[in-house]
């Protein structure tokens, strides 16, 4: 009888307080609208947590190539539900070539356990005149990428133009996923395909989640031309605890507490088989 | 046939009475190759020098302990790298760092620096295990104490608190190994108590935990007030006096490095930081609450049984959280005091499982179960740790920057002799190891630079960071109550000369563009994504003649006026003496408006000789002021002048009475006083182990 009460009073603790490590969500949708412009342009943004816990230390800023600025914007706590607007002002000092300009968005903030997060969103801005890239591409022919540790992001790359070009590709992922290189640059013929290869590791990325990833292509041409691909980055779970399979782990653990169960009525069995 | 079965049989025999000792060493081996799935061997064991956070500046004295100290006899000594130099060692915990030089004798230093740091953590568990076991809980609470170790060192909610795997790869490493010897030294203590044995193990112990950590010795200090607390009025000054022998033996053995820095503590920086914890989660995260639930019904159980021992560990809870309330008050940092509750709680959850598990049949297979249970957890709830691991072991010469970092490295190259050299502070830096890689300059290049870690280590690092805020266009600014500039290059530029700083290393387009508008400064390389520039009007002297007389400063708080003076650009030139005496007909002053300004004719010849613990120099102005650009410390001692006294900002100032002089870093009386403690109580240990029945059982043999 006692046994059963210590048993039950472990049990009810130990589900009260896993309740509260199970509670929570966070989920962030940036929106972004922004207009041709001159000299400085404006980048409105508006963000909005779909889960059902309050994202903290949330900051915006836009990852600009080097010809442009812009300042971080710190939001601070966005709570379930309440949308938060605002805008970053992007400034330009030189003479560029008109068009089109990657301003991808990198917002990061903080669980209530202090956990940091960010993510990237495709944006670019339009400086003076509006264009359109030749060139046409996909990661990892449109399936998701998988990484537990170390991975790879295929591109593959089309000109479908007249005329031949060189282009930059530049990487864009959330800080959990670090890449070796970058930014690659490319020569592409008319019509012609290519792919590319980028070596990606795991940051701090949590297993079972996916992540946004982008990558920017830009080249120079009368005006600036910019296009994106983007994929999902999936982080398989970690298989393999202390040099055992997870699996095995399990089944270790199933085999144990049947034995260990079974271990309970031993003496029970033999008391019985003394009584007959 | 029968002969193998009867084999077999006595074999399984022997397995099974042997259980529990084989389910508590199968446990340790298990929590052990967990610990290496993430501290990977070819990770741990390969030639690279550490990078990631504090870690990767921690390398740098550690390779100044092996190549310079240790050589030269000493263990705190002089380092002119940092800081405009500081006393290495005597503000910050030695051991781990002599474990590091010694290994290095065997295994390439690299590799024991590696080994070192992650040291805390295997230890821990052990700690925890033998913990318990000396407190006399039986099976399986050892193990079960072992296994609870993980969520805690596994805990990512902070990497600045200590303890935790996240804090260990940060740079704390030290507090890591003082905290398993702490929990190993609360076991062992509540023994010696009891059987009133064990003196000489407990203030070993003492020993170890002052020379790794100050917040574990404050802490198993507090603890201790424990056994203090009984209605026996005999018990309590026989537990009275046994404390005393153990923290006064303790207090011997560590006066070499305690006595020297508690003299000394008025030429250090405080930062006593409070914290802001704004959520309960922070203190308790997920990781830890499954146990918690565990530690509430062992507390309730060890009320109904009057366990003294769960007591103990709930006071020595208590115990923390009374130094994280007065934290502040003491002067120092409130935090650092939160993992011993998160871990204590750990210990009493253990004990919860212990009694709940022990109403059943079978708790060496209940133990494993447990243990597979938490192993389970943890795993599920690990996110970074593997890819700080990664980042710190592979070390620097795996980093994306690690090519342009070599190279402005080997552009910079020389010696403690060379004039400093600057680095704007940037997030962006960590590309090549760590946001502080620039700190370890003085182990790639050999020049000396003014940032580094250990900033309470010396009078020079409010200074030094403010520096940094003039000319950086994202700034750190660490230090509490020392309020940093807005981006001012001009007196940036002033500041830099007056610490000797010949080479800026710039990071930012900010930094680069604005310093195009100064003549006075020479982009002499580029080496993307860096801009390295050349002062050219430094002197490029450590040794320097004021333009004007020093002035006599009367305050109580001079390190403040210091640093209210170093932000005046108009009086910067008027050097300030905080020495107390008039003994040299100094004009005196109160008032930083009112500095009396008398020209010195400086126009002198001076050459100069510097190394890492001298400063010797030729001068043709005997009688006038010399302003050694080198932190101001009192075991500076000084030859062909009268004496040292201490100016604005923080450095040395001598009046030659001899063309020439020589500085250097020698020892104070106190240092004398603190060494023959020391020996005294290896006296008294050796003493004892020679006098102990065993040992001399042993030599009769």
């Amino acid at each position: 009888m006692e046994r059963s009460k210590f048993v039950f009073v472990a049990a009810v603790l130990f589900s009260c307080l896993a309740q509260l490590a199970l509670a929570g969500s966070i989920s962030i949708t940036v929106t972004a609208t922004t207009s041709v412009f001159s000299d400085n342009g404006i980048v409105n943004i508006t963000l909005q947590n779909n889960g059902d816990e309050a994202a903290e230390d949330v900051r915006v800023s836009l990852l600009l190539s080097e010809d442009f600025t812009s300042d971080m914007v710190v939001i601070g706590r966005l709570f379930p539900g309440v949308p938060w607007s605002g805008s970053i002002f992007v400034n330009t000092t030189d003479n560029l070539l008109p068009g089109a300009y990657p301003a991808v968005i990198l917002t990061q903030y903080r669980d209530a356990n202090g956990y940091p997060f960010s993510s990237v969103s495709k944006n670019s801005i339009v400086y003076k005149e509006i264009s359109y890239s030749d060139i046409s591409s996909k990661i990892n022919d449109n399936k998701k990428v998988e990484l537990s540790d170390n991975g790879k992001i295929f591109m593959t790359l089309w000109n479908q133009g007249d005329s031949a070009i060189d282009a930059k590709i530049r990487l864009y992922m959330p800080l959990e996923i670090k890449a070796n290189e970058y930014e690659k640059y490319i020569h592409l013929d008319s019509k012609e395909e290519k792919e590319l290869e980028f070596k990606i590791s795991n940051f701090g990325a949590l297993a079972g989640s996916s992540y946004f990833v982008l990558s920017a292509i830009e080249y120079d041409g009368d005006k600036h031309y910019t296009s994106f691909a983007s994929g999902i980055v999936e982080i398989k779970e970690k298989a393999e605890i202390a040099g055992l399979e997870t699996s095995w782990l399990i089944f270790l653990l199933i085999a144990l507490i049947i034995i260990f169960s079974l271990y309970q009525f031993k003496g029970r069995i033999r008391w019985k088989k003394n009584t007959k | 046939m029968e002969k193998k079965y009867k084999v077999i049989k006595r074999l399984f025999s022997w397995l099974f009475n042997n259980r529990e000792m084989l389910v508590n060493i199968f446990i340790l081996i298990f929590i052990f190759a967990f610990l290496l799935n993430y501290f990977k061997p070819e990770l741990m064991l390969s030639e690279t020098i550490t990078a990631g956070g504090d870690t990767a500046s921690h390398y740098y004295p550690a390779k100044y302990l092996k190549e310079y100290l240790l050589p030269h006899g000493k263990v705190v000594g002089w380092c002119p790298g940092w800081y405009a130099g500081f006393p290495l060692f005597q503000f910050y915990f030695p051991l781990s760092f002599i474990l590091m030089a010694v290994l290095s004798y065997l295994i390439p230093l690299q590799i024991a620096f590696k080994l070192v740091t992650v040291l805390g953590s295997f230890l821990l568990p052990i700690c925890a295990f033998y913990s318990m076991r000396l407190m006399k809980f039986e099976f399986p609470m050892p193990a079960l104490a072992a296994v609870f170790t993980l969520p805690f060192l596994f805990m990512e909610a902070n990497s600045m608190w200590g303890g935790n795997i996240p804090s260990t790869l940060a740079g704390e490493f030290s507090y890591s190994i003082s905290l398993a010897i702490a929990v190993l030294f609360l076991g062992s203590f509540y023994r010696g108590l009891e059987e009133k044995k064990g003196i000489l193990v407990n203030s070993f112990l003492v020993f170890l935990i002052a020379l790794t950590h100050v917040y574990t010795l404050l802490f198993i200090g507090v603890t201790s007030i424990f056994f203090l607390i009984k209605r026996n009025k005999e018990a309590i000054i026989s537990n009275l006096y046994y404390t005393f022998k153990t923290y006064f033996l303790g207090f011997l053995l560590s006066a070499i490095w305690t006595i020297p820095l508690f003299t000394k503590l008025e030429f250090t920086i405080s930062y006593n930081y409070v914290w802001v914890i704004d959520a309960i989660k922070t203190v308790f995260p997920d990781i830890l609450l499954p146990i918690i639930a565990f530690a509430i019904l062992g507390f309730i159980i060890s009320i109904k049984k009057r366990d003294n021992r769960i007591w103990y560990i709930s006071f020595s809870l208590v115990s923390a959280m009374f130094l994280f309330l007065t934290a502040s008050k003491i002067g120092v940092v409130d935090i650092r005091f939160v993992p011993f509750m998160q871990l204590f709680i750990l210990f009493i959850g253990a004990y919860g499982v212990f009694v709940v598990i022990s109403r059943f049949k079978g708790r060496w297979l209940a133990a494993i179960i447990i243990m597979i249970l938490t192993v389970l957890w943890v795993s599920s709830n690990v996110t970074f740790i593997p890819a700080w691991i990664n980042w710190n072991y592979q070390g620097f010469e795996n980093k994306p920057l690690w090519v342009s970092y070599k190279a402005v490295n080997d552009y910079l190259h020389g010696d403690e002799s060379d004039p400093r050299v600057v680095y704007e502070h940037s997030d962006l830096h960590n590309q090549a190891g760590s946001l502080r890689a620039y700190e370890s300059l003085p182990l790639f290049s050999g020049r000396s630079t003014l940032e580094g870690l250990y900033m309470q280590s010396t009078i020079s690092s409010p200074f030094v960071f403010y520096i940094q805020s003039e000319i950086s266009e994202v700034v750190s600014c660490p230090l509490p109550g020392y309020p940093c500039s807005p981006f001012n290059l001009e007196n940036g530029l002033k500041h830099l000369k007056m610490f000797n700083v010949k080479h800026i290393i710039a990071r930012s387009d900010k930094l680069k563009e604005e310093i195009k508008a100064f003549d006075n400064v020479e982009l002499v390389r580029t080496i993307e994504p860096y801009n390295i520039y050349e002062i050219l009007d430094n002197e490029n002297r450590y040794v320097t003649v004021p333009a004007y007389e020093p002035v006599l400063f009367e305050t109580n708080n001079w390190k403040n006026i210091s640093y209210k003076w170093f932000g005046k650009p108009d009086v910067i030139d008027i050097p300030l003496v905080f020495s107390g005496v008039n003994d040299r007909n100094f004009k005196t002053s109160s008032n930083l408006e009112t500095l009396p300004r008398i020209a010195i004719d400086n126009n002198c010849s001076i050459s100069e000789r510097v190394t890492n613990e001298t400063i010797a120099f030729t001068t043709s102005c005997v009688g006038k002021p010399h302003i050694i650009s080198i932190s101001y410390y009192p075991n500076w001692q000084v030859k062909g002048a009268d004496k040292i006294y201490l100016v604005s900002p923080s450095f040395m100032l001598v009046y030659p009475n001899s063309n020439e002089v020589t500085l250097y870093y020698g020892m104070t009386g106190t240092d004398y006083l603190a060494i023959l403690l020391s020996v005294a109580g290896f006296v008294i240990i050796f003493y004892n182990i020679f006098r102990s029945q065993s040992v001399k059982r042993l030599l009769k043999r």
